[in-house]
C-alpha cells in the first residue's frame, strides 16, 4: 500500500497505525486478512504485543496502549477483505 | 515493582540489578522502566535460530531526553549493568530489539522521535533515533518538501538512525546509507556528549553539511559498535528528480548472474545507473507474490520442477534486475538508450518498463523502494516457507561476474545440504555487491531450527575460508563473524571499547566486542 500525496495520510494516530502499519501487510496479501473477520480486540492486541511467527511484535513505545485499544477496535469493526489472504 | 525473578545479566547479582532498576525508576519514573514479562515480550521476539532465553532482556527503559540517557549511563556504570540501546528495534533477521546476551537492559529510544531539522535548500535532515521512515516520509509530504528518502525494505516501521548505524542499505542513489550520513550526537558511557564532525564547533552551522570535521573521523566507530549511544543523527536527502524511470530486466538461467554483473557493473560505476540496484533470484522474486506452498507442499529444498513451474506461471526470471534512472527527461532518455543498448548487445535479458509491468507485484514495490516510498511487500519473504525464522547471511562480493557466481554456488550448495532454500539477491554497491541471502526456516520446528543454526555457522566458516566475510550479522553469530576479520582488528576494537567504556556497560557482545 502506498500513499502518494499528503491528503492520503491519516491525521488520527490510530488510523495512521491501522493504515500505514497494519495494512502494509494485512491488505497486501503478505499477512493474513484481518479485516471483516470480527476479530476480538483482545486477540488483536495480543498479536500486536507478542507478534506471531513472522509477524513482528510492537512495543508500547511504538504503539501506546491507548492507540492500540483504538486500532484493535478499528480492526474489530472493519468490513470486508479487499485483498486475497496469504496462503 | 520489578519482577521477583528478573533475567539477570552474566556477572550481575540480583541485589545489584534490583538496585539499578530502583535507581532507574526514580530517574525515569516507574512507568518508563519495564520489568514484567508482558511488557518485555515485544523486546524478546526474535527470528533467529538461537534460543529465546539467550536474548531475553532483564528490563527495558524508555528515555525521552539526552539528559535521561546520560543518567542511565551513570546508573549502569554504578551497578555494572549492561544496557542494549535500540532506536526502533526493527532489525529483523539481525536480532530485532533483543540484546545479544540475556539480562541486558534494553534502552529503548523510540520515544526520542523528534525531527529536529529539515533543510530543503541543502537537502539535509537531523533526527532523533525513534524517528521512523514513515514519520519522516509523512513529514516531508505534509510540508510539501520535495525530498526523497532511501529506506530498507521494512521501510515504514524501521528508522534511519538504527538502519544507518547498522550500515544498512536502501535502493535509491542514496542507498549506501552511512555514506549519506552527516554528523552525530553521541552519549558516551562516561555521560559526556560528543558531537561528531562540525558539530563540536561552537555555533557551527555546517554539522549536516560537511561529514569529516577535523582530525580523526569518528562517526564510523559509532556504527556497528557499542562505543556510545547515538541520540541525534544527520543525513542527506535526495531532491525529487523531474523524471524517474524504474525498470526491470528478466534473465532465464541461474548462470546468467555472471553476464548480468559484467553487463551492468560498468553502468553503475559510470553513474549511468545511479541507484543501488538489485539482482533478485527466482525464489526472492516469487516470495513477494506467493507462498511456496502454492507449488510445493513438502519440506526441505524446493524441488527444481516446482521452481520451473513457478518461473513458467508467475512470470519471474531466474534472476530479476530492478534498477532506475533519475534526472531530467532528457537525461533519463539518454541513459535509457545506453542501458537498452548494453542489454541488447549482451544477447540476453528482457527489459521491462513500468508501462509494461503496470500495477503488478513485485515490480510495483520495487519501484516504490527505488524512490524511497513506504512498502512492506518484501515481508512476503517470511511466508515463503512460514514459521517465522529468518537470518540474513550477507557476504560482501566484488562486483565481478565470476565472483558472484562462485558465491552463489557456494551458498546454494551449503543451504541445500541442510534442506534450506537459496533465497537471495545482490544489492549493487559502488564497487561491491552485498550478497544478501535470507536463511528462511520454520522456527516452530526444532529440527529445522537446529539445521538452520548449524547451516549458518557453516556458511560463515566456509565463506571465510575463501576470503569472503559478511558486512553485518545477527546477534547470535557476532563473535564468529568478528573472528573472520582477524585478531588485530578484534584487539583494536576491544582497546577502543575499554578506552571509551571502561566498565563495558554498553551492548556487550555487539560485533563481538565486550
Amino acid at each position: 500500500m502506498t500513499y502518494q500525496d499528503k491528503n492520503s495520510i491519516p491525521q488520527d494516530p490510530a488510523e495512521q497505525v491501522y493504515e500505514q502499519v497494519c495494512m502494509g501487510c494485512h491488505a497486501t496479501g503478505v499477512g493474513p486478512v484481518i479485516i471483516g473477520r470480527d476479530l476480538p480486540p483482545e486477540a488483536v492486541k495480543l498479536f500486536v504485543r507478542n507478534g506471531s511467527r513472522a509477524m513482528p511484535a510492537f512495543t508500547e513505545a511504538m504503539i501506546d496502549d491507548e492507540t492500540l485499544d483504538r486500532v484493535a477496535q478499528l480492526v474489530a469493526a472493519s468490513e470486508g477483505p479487499t485483498a486475497p489472504a496469504a496462503q | 515493582m520489578s519482577d521477583p525473578t528478573p533475567t539477570l545479566p552474566e556477572g550481575v547479582n540480583a541485589a545489584a540489578f534490583d538496585s539499578a532498576v530502583t535507581r532507574l525508576q526514580s530517574l525515569l519514573g516507574p512507568d518508563n522502566v519495564l520489568t514484567n514479562d508482558e511488557q518485555l515480550a515485544p523486546y524478546s521476539k526474535i527470528m533467529l535460530s538461537t534460543p529465546d532465553e539467550q536474548h531475553r532482556p532483564g528490563a527495558a527503559v524508555l528515555a525521552t531526553t539526552v539528559e535521561e540517557v546520560q543518567g542511565i549511563m551513570r546508573v549502569c556504570n554504578q551497578f555494572r549493568t549492561p544496557v542494549w540501546p535500540i532506536s526502533t528495534g526493527r532489525n529483523f533477521g539481525y536480532g530485532s530489539a533483543a540484546p545479544a546476551t540475556r539480562g541486558q537492559i534494553v534502552l529503548d529510544l523510540k520515544r526520542m522521535n523528534r525531527i529536529l531539522d529539515i533543510d530543503p535548500v541543502l537537502c539535509t535532515a537531523l533526527v532523533e533515533p525513534g524517528v521512523t521512515y514513515q514519520q519522516l516520509w509523512n513529514h516531508l509530504k505534509q510540508n510539501d518538501i520535495p525530498l526523497w528518502l532511501s529506506c530498507p525494505a521494512p521501510s515504514s516501521i524501521a528508522g534511519p538512525v538504527g538502519n544507518t548505524l547498522d550500515r544498512g542499505v536502501g535502493y535509491t542513489p542514496y542507498g549506501e546509507h552511512f555514506m549519506m550520513q552527516c554528523g552525530m550526537e553521541v552519549v558516551l558511557a562516561t555521560g559526556e556528549v560528543l558531537r561528531t564532525g562540525m558539530g563540536s564547533v561552537e555555533n557551527s552551522n555546517t554539522w549536516q553539511a560537511f561529514k569529516w570535521g577535523y582530525g580523526p573521523y569518528l562517526d564510523g566507530i559509532f556504527t556497528q559498535s557499542n562505543y556510545g549511544v547515538v541520540t541525534k543523527m544527520g543525513l542527506w536527502l535526495m531532491p525529487e528528480p523531474p523524471a524517474y524511470m524504474p525498470f526491470s530486466i528478466r534473465y532465464e538461467e541461474d548462470d546468467d548472474i555472471d553476464l548480468i554483473v559484467e553487463t551492468l557493473r560498468p553502468l553503475r560505476i559510470a553513474g549511468v545507473i545511479p541507484n543501488a540496484f538489485v539482482i533478485a533470484n527466482l525464489m526472492w522474486e516469487a516470495s513477494a507474490v506467493i507462498p511456496r506452498s502454492k507449488y510445493y507442499e513438502g519440506t526441505g529444498v524446493t524441488p527444481p520442477e516446482a521452481l520451473a513451474e513457478i518461473k513458467r506461471n508467475e512470470g519471474v526470471g531466474a534472476w530479476n534486475v530492478y534498477a532506475a534512472l533519475y534526472g531530467t527527461p532528457e537525461q533519463v532518455e539518454v541513459n535509457w538508450n545506453i542501458v537498452r543498448r548494453a542489454v541488447e548487445d549482451s544477447g540476453r535479458g528482457r527489459l521491462i518498463t513500468e508501462e509494461e509491468a503496470g500495477d503488478t507485484e513485485p515490480f510495483k514495490y520495487r519501484a516504490q523502494l527505488m524512490r524511497g516510498d513506504m512498502t512492506l511487500q518484501e515481508f512476503g519473504l517470511y511466508r515463503w516457507r512460514g514459521g517465522g525464522g529468518s537470518m540474513w547471511f550477507a557476504p560482501v562480493s566484488q562486483a565481478k561476474g565470476s565472483e558472484t557466481k562462485a558465491q552463489m554456488e557456494l551458498a546454494e550448495g551449503i543451504l541445500n545440504e541442510y534442506g534450506l532454500d537459496y533465497v537471495a539477491e545482490f544489492v549493487v554497491g559502488m564497487r561491491d555487491m552485498h550478497h544478501i541471502v535470507d536463511v528462511l526456516f520454520d522456527r516452530t520446528d526444532p529440527d529445522e531450527k537446529a539445521a538452520a543454526h548449524e547451516c549458518f555457522g557453516r556458511l560463515l566458516s566456509e565463506f571465510g575460508q575463501r576470503g569472503y566475510a559478511v558486512y553485518r550479522v545477527n546477534t547470535g553469530f557476532m563473535d564468529q563473524a568478528a573472528e573472520l576479520y582477524g585478531p588485530v582488528k578484534r584487539a583494536v576494537d576491544q582497546k577502543l571499547k575499554r578506552a571509551l567504556d571502561p566498565n563495558g556497560i554498553i551492548a556487550p557482545g555487539k560485533s563481538g566486542i565486550v
